[in-house]
């Protein structure tokens, strides 16, 4: 009798869950759904911006200390634009998505910060509910110390969308 | 019977957590450059009725001089047998960035030829529009170097604008 009640209740478990999992997607349609990020370059500034895809490369050439500013370190600002896409081909402008963003690797020489918010390797919400299909645009500021030794500098910012 | 409620909350639980976890995706930017090395020099302070002081453009204004009238702000005022002086001081100062370099060369020019008869001077030597004269071989980065200024004029010069300007050229060593 009893293991006849538990297959019961499992089966009808089992059949319940796929049910309301679809629910589920009908309520939130990001969920199950394919997304990527896509990057746009935002206005003419220091430094070329190349976006392809998912991965966006910005290079500031030669950098070097402000000859009329009075400031401490080098400081190079560019504007771009986030936008989440279905990659299905799906139309956008449904649901919403939490966009973070983390310092993947950096040669030490340089410290960022992400729309005025210091940028670690620990992920900092940047978009708490970034519109699918809508662009974002941030500011992404780079400083370099006066005491920074002259050369290459590198560094790569990891995003991340995660579907609410 | 409590065992089986217990199994089907478990396998409910991990169907849940199964189902809610979100899509997500990623992408990277990835930032480079070259970092170069730099100077950067000011005019800090200097006699007369200044503007542009703490920038690399600054100008001073001394007014109507005069041997026998007041010395113009910032300046004193001496006489000689055949001559006056004004005497003040100019601060500089040259900051580096992103450089190795312990210290400075600073000279200073004048921009055009003095009037007849007028001698510019920065730390005791005489400017001219020719060649640079050397201030100082062992500047510190970061600290205003003040350099005496003294403009000469001889009695026998005609009474008309003594304007010239002086620039300063440092170079790291």
């Amino acid at each position: 009798m009893m293991i006849r009640q538990f297959v019961i209740v499992i089966l009808t478990a089992l059949l319940a869950l796929p049910a309301s999992a679809t629910r589920g997607r009908a309520v939130s349609p990001v969920i199950g759904d394919s997304l990527s990020i896509v990057f746009v370059d935002g206005t003419a500034a220091d430094g070329a911006f190349i976006a392809a895809g998912g991965d966006a490369w910005l290079d500031m050439k030669g950098v070097s200390h402000n000859a009329s500013g009075r400031e401490h370190g080098t400081h190079v600002q560019r504007r771009f634009g986030v936008r989440v896409v279905r990659t299905s081909g799906a139309a956008s402008g449904t649901g919403t998505v939490t966009i973070t963003a983390r310092v993947e690797s950096s040669d030490g020489r340089t410290s960022m910060r992400l729309d005025g918010k210091p940028l670690s390797e620990v992920p900092t919400i940047v978009e708490a509910h970034a519109a699918i299909g809508a662009v974002g645009f941030h500011i992404l500021e780079i400083e370099i110390s006066d005491a920074v030794a002259p050369g290459p500098i590198a560094a790569a910012v990891s995003w991340e969308i995660n579907a609410q | 019977m409590r065992k089986v409620f217990a199994v089907c909350f478990t396998v409910a639980l991990f169907a849940f957590a199964s189902t809610a976890s979100a899509a997500n995706s990623s992408g990277t930017l990835t930032v480079t450059g070259t970092v170069e090395s730099s100077i950067t020099l000011t005019v800090e302070s200097a006699g007369g009725t200044t503007s542009g002081t703490g920038t690399a453009a600054a100008s001073s204004d001394l007014g109507n001089i005069s041997k026998f009238g007041s010395a113009p702000t910032g300046f004193t005022l001496a006489r000689g047998a055949s001559n006056w002086t004004l005497s003040s001081t100019v601060g500089v100062q040259v900051v580096k960035a992103n450089l190795t370099s312990t210290d400075y060369t600073l000279t200073a020019q004048l921009g055009s030829a003095p009037a007849s008869g007028i001698a510019w001077k920065l730390n005791g030597s005489t400017l001219s529009d020719s060649a640079p004269t050397t201030l100082t071989s062992t500047g510190t980065y970061a600290s205003t170097g003040s350099y005496s200024w003294d403009i000469v004029v001889a009695d026998s010069a005609a009474a008309a604008a003594i304007d010239n300007t002086i620039n300063f050229t440092a170079a790291s060593n």
